[in-house]
């Protein structure tokens, strides 16, 4: 457990006499949370930033392997926010229903000691004579699984037999497979990109091919009433930022517009009869103005049923007779992002960084 | 006897709930081992495999190379005596998972002495018997200090040279004692995990001993975790039935 304790009592006394001066209490609140081992850097910083944002509150962080965390969880470990490399270890966890988000993801990497020179290309891995992966009892050991066997049907069967000949151990985390490359006892490692930069230029990284690379995506699930204040804190820029920051990639950034599948056909965006049109919504405050497409053209068909998708995973799942009034807009933003906005129902079934609907 | 310090069963009662808080999780171990919904996998059958390889060959080593050490502690004086003693007990306090870091760092291909062994079947028997090495070297030292000079001397008058003295003559008297040391080193050997798994790492077949399976197991399969487990457990429970009936067979001869 980390614990800034220092930092909060710091923090607690100013709090205690902000109350004082100000006549009313500052509650102070600890959110536990449990994250993978790949998100130590990362998540301390932010943890701290969530910290400053919120005086009185103070964060703990589990850092360790995903699996672990969740059987630490599933036995009965209290915990608010569970931030895992993979869906995997979700598994069987009661969170809170629908709390799962993708907030940031994470890609394969080959690390060599960095005085080696032998090797320059990933597709030479078999010539390393020891080889660390982790095991694929961890998220990013079947991560590495499951690219070994892309890179297989590419490099072939030969290829994998040689190489796995070579791998000396199966390590309990990601962490430990970068410590043994560290030490030299190892000649080649897979880890995340984001722990090359933790091992600040003991290693030196040696990419792996597109056509091989997995992506790795990283959910977070709330338990218990505090943890989506942690949650949503994920998602704000500053923290994005600094995922960016630490090597992960944010999954809010825009790469195209949303796909748009209707009857399992895919149907360019902006095709046929979208219009642009201004209407107005109430979110959690106010009631705004918005500037978006209107898109009830495509809902033409009763008892359809619409799925929308955001960059985070979350989806909303609607059927179209059973809603009074039964369109939404997609409203672009200035990010590059859209969000898809029922002006009729709670902003909680609007979606954030659509990526994909379907209408079915 | 023993009327004067009272009734046992009022000491019994105030030492009850430590005596419960022991033998509960050992029920759980023992009632899950045996509801354990999992087959014997080749996986699980090459663990418990290579953990009895393994612990035997440490033991080996222990008994080989430890006898001769606590003999001299034992019996001799000589310069650095007592540093040599605090050395030989400081695996026993010092955490495993740092004895693991130093044989990485003296074995390892970049370490001190820059052999090979690391992440091999040999670094799984160097780390058991780098924790395992004082429980028998503690006894044999306290086994040796207490053999009485009396029959050595009368042997050496005969004309005995030093090694048939101590294989003829040392040995038997002691071999009880030394063998309860040995099973308690050999047991700690089996259940060894801290060292193991930074030195030696974790390969099916070939560095996954029984403890390692466990720890991996509890991430994925829980139920193949718990009849590991019991496994170790029943050793466990051999092995200090094993140095209790040796030692009190011990005590009978010494009293008679």
């Amino acid at each position: 457990m980390i614990k800034y304790s220092l930092h909060v009592r710091t923090k607690r006394c100013v709090a205690f006499f902000l109350a004082l001066a100000g006549g009313h209490c500052v509650q102070a609140q600890t959110y536990t949370v449990f994250a993978a081992a790949s998100l130590k850097e990362s998540l301390t910083e932010i943890a701290r930033q969530f910290e400053f944002a919120h005086p009185g509150t103070s964060v703990s962080i589990n850092f360790g392997g995903s699996q672990q965390l969740a059987a630490q969880i599933r036995h009965g470990a209290n915990v608010d926010v569970f931030l895992s490399a993979g869906r995997e270890p979700l598994k069987g966890l009661s969170m809170n229903p629908g709390s799962q988000r993708t907030f940031a993801t994470n890609s394969l990497v080959l690390v060599v000691p960095s005085d080696d020179r032998r090797i320059h290309r990933f597709e030479n891995i078999d010539s390393l004579e020891h080889l660390v992966i982790a095991d694929k009892a961890v998220p990013v050991g079947n991560y590495t699984l499951a690219m070994f066997d892309s890179a297989e049907r590419r490099l072939g069967k030969m290829w994998r037999a040689r190489m796995s000949q070579h791998i000396v151990s199966r390590e309990q985390d990601v962490r430990s497979v970068l410590a043994k490359v560290e030490l030299g006892e190892a000649d080649g490692g897979i880890v995340y990109m984001t722990d090359v930069l933790a091992a600040r230029g003991k290693v030196r990284a040696i990419p792996i091919p597109n056509a091989f690379q997995v992506l790795a995506r990283y959910p977070s699930v709330t338990f218990g009433k505090i943890g989506k204040d942690f949650q949503k804190f994920l998602f704000n820029e500053k923290s994005q930022k600094t995922f960016v920051r630490f090597g992960f990639g944010s999954p809010l950034v825009p790469s195209h517009p949303p796909v748009l599948e209707i009857n399992h056909q895919e149907v360019p965006f902006g095709a046929g009869t979208m219009v642009i049109t201004r209407f107005t919504a109430k979110d959690h405050q106010s009631t705004k103005s918005y500037l978006g497409y209107d898109v009830r053209s495509w809902l033409r068909q009763k008892g359809a049923v619409i799925t929308l998708t955001g960059a985070d995973d979350y989806s909303v799942e609607l059927k179209i007779s059973g809603l009074r009034s039964k369109y939404f807009y997609i409203v672009p933003s200035r990010d590059g992002n859209f969000q898809a906005i029922f002006p009729q129902l709670s902003p909680k079934t609007w979606v954030q960084w659509l990526r994909k609907v379907t209408i079915r | 006897m023993g009327k004067i310090v009272g009734r046992w069963w009022v000491w019994l009662i105030y030492g009850l709930p430590l005596l419960v808080f022991l033998v509960v999780p050992i029920y759980a171990l023992v009632v899950g081992a045996f509801g354990a919904n999992t087959s014997i996998t080749s996986e699980l059958l090459q663990a418990i495999k290579l953990s009895f390889t393994t612990s035997l060959a440490s033991l080996v080593a222990v008994l080989l190379l430890g006898t001769p050490l606590a003999f001299a502690i034992a019996r001799f004086r000589f310069p650095l005596r007592g540093l040599v003693s605090v050395l030989i007990d400081l695996p026993l306090v010092l955490p495993p998972a740092a004895a693991g870091i130093g044989l990485l760092l003296a074995f390892g291909r970049h370490g001190v002495l820059a052999t090979h062994f690391a992440f091999t079947t040999t670094a799984v028997v160097m780390a058991q018997t780098f924790v395992a090495s004082p429980f028998y070297i503690r006894v044999g030292i306290n086994t040796f200090q207490n053999v009485s000079p009396d029959i050595e001397e009368s042997a050496a008058l005969d004309g005995a040279s030093p090694i048939a003295l101590f294989a003829r003559i040392t040995l038997p008297v002691c071999v009880r004692a030394l063998a309860s040391g040995a099973i308690t080193s050999w047991a700690r050997a089996l259940g060894e995990f801290g060292a193991t798994i930074l030195f030696a790492g974790n390969l099916v077949g070939k560095t996954q001993t029984m403890p390692i399976a466990i720890y991996l197991g509890f991430e994925s399969d829980l139920d193949k975790a718990v009849l590991l487990s019991g496994i170790l457990l029943a050793t466990a429970f051999v092995a200090i039935i094993a140095v209790r009936l040796l030692s009190d067979r011990d005590r009978t001869i010494q009293r008679a």
